[in-house]
């Protein structure tokens, strides 16, 4: 038949266009030539970095108000347990608190 | 997609590889009907995604496969107009070319061949359009996207593609 009426039929006419199967396994082939291949780029780590920092800044924004303040109690925590090194030296408060009076005396008061 | 661009993980790389394949191997093909080339467009562009995963902005919005088809038919095209300077050669004349004899050719389905050729005879874009909408199956919006034009164009291109192949096909015999 001539295809002069092409809008009835265009559908399935077009639809007689066939696509072969591929000649090779070509995921395979892809796939072991990637791994063949160097990244050449790197990863941004710069731009990792900044999003983390910011997706951080943003978890401490309300409305995260119980996250904000376990960080808050965990900067607290951290602080205070440096501060806590000021009495290390001391077995025990008792011996803190009487620092002031500890001294040698090898002789007479008077 | 996200995993192989952030931590260049191979194991995703692969998954992405073996799901897209066959579909873009058919949309390379369906732009350059040539079995070896159309492997060799979707081979390049696969590793060209894994050498520099970060050519694909994931905060664009787009979906990766309709970026990725864009990727596969701007190699295609970039292939045929090298091809066209060296050969000037069309569509049945590749398929000619793709290791089948005339005898392959007479006893091959005449109907997809005669479609293919009037497919190919069309101007380039209207061929992209009419094969991103009515072959791939996107959306209008999809593949105005892709050739990067408005929809209202890609719509005139896809009536002038239809009117094209009307052309192309009037007068053969079916």
């Amino acid at each position: 038949m001539d295809i002069d009426d092409i809008d009835k039929d265009l559908e399935k006419i077009l639809n007689k266009r066939v696509v072969p199967k591929m000649r090779s396994n070509l995921e395979y082939k892809i796939i072991k030539e990637s791994l063949d291949q160097k990244i050449s780029n790197n990863v941004d780590f710069r731009g990792i970095a900044i999003r983390a920092l910011k997706d951080f800044i943003n978890s401490l924004v309300l409305p995260s108000p119980a996250f904000s303040l376990s960080m808050v109690l965990l900067i607290g925590l951290v602080l205070g347990a440096y501060s806590g090194s000021v009495i290390q030296d001391y077995n025990s408060l008792e011996d803190y608190i009487m620092m002031g009076s500890d001294f040698d005396y090898s002789g007479d008061f008077l | 997609m996200i995993r192989v661009q952030q931590n260049a993980d191979h194991k995703a790389f692969s998954v992405l590889v073996s799901r897209h394949t066959r579909m873009f191997y058919a949309a390379a093909y369906r732009m350059y009907p040539n079995q070896d080339v159309a492997e060799d467009i979707v081979q390049e562009a696969f590793l060209k995604l894994w050498q520099r995963p970060e050519i694909w902005k994931s905060d664009k919005k787009a979906k990766f496969t309709t970026w990725f088809y864009r990727i596969v038919t701007n190699l295609a095209i970039d292939y045929a107009r090298r091809n066209k300077k060296t050969k000037g050669s069309d569509g049945l004349e590749r398929i000619i070319d793709n290791g089948k004899s005339v005898q392959d050719i007479m006893e091959a389905d005449y109907q997809a061949i005669v479609v293919e050729q009037a497919v190919q005879q069309l101007p380039e874009r209207q061929k992209i359009a009419l094969n991103l909408c009515f072959y791939e199956g996107l959306s209008n919006k999809e593949a105005a996207e892709i050739m990067d034009i408005g929809v209202k164009a890609l719509e005139s291109l896809l009536m002038r593609a239809k009117a094209g192949l009307r052309d192309n096909l009037k007068g053969k015999e079916w």
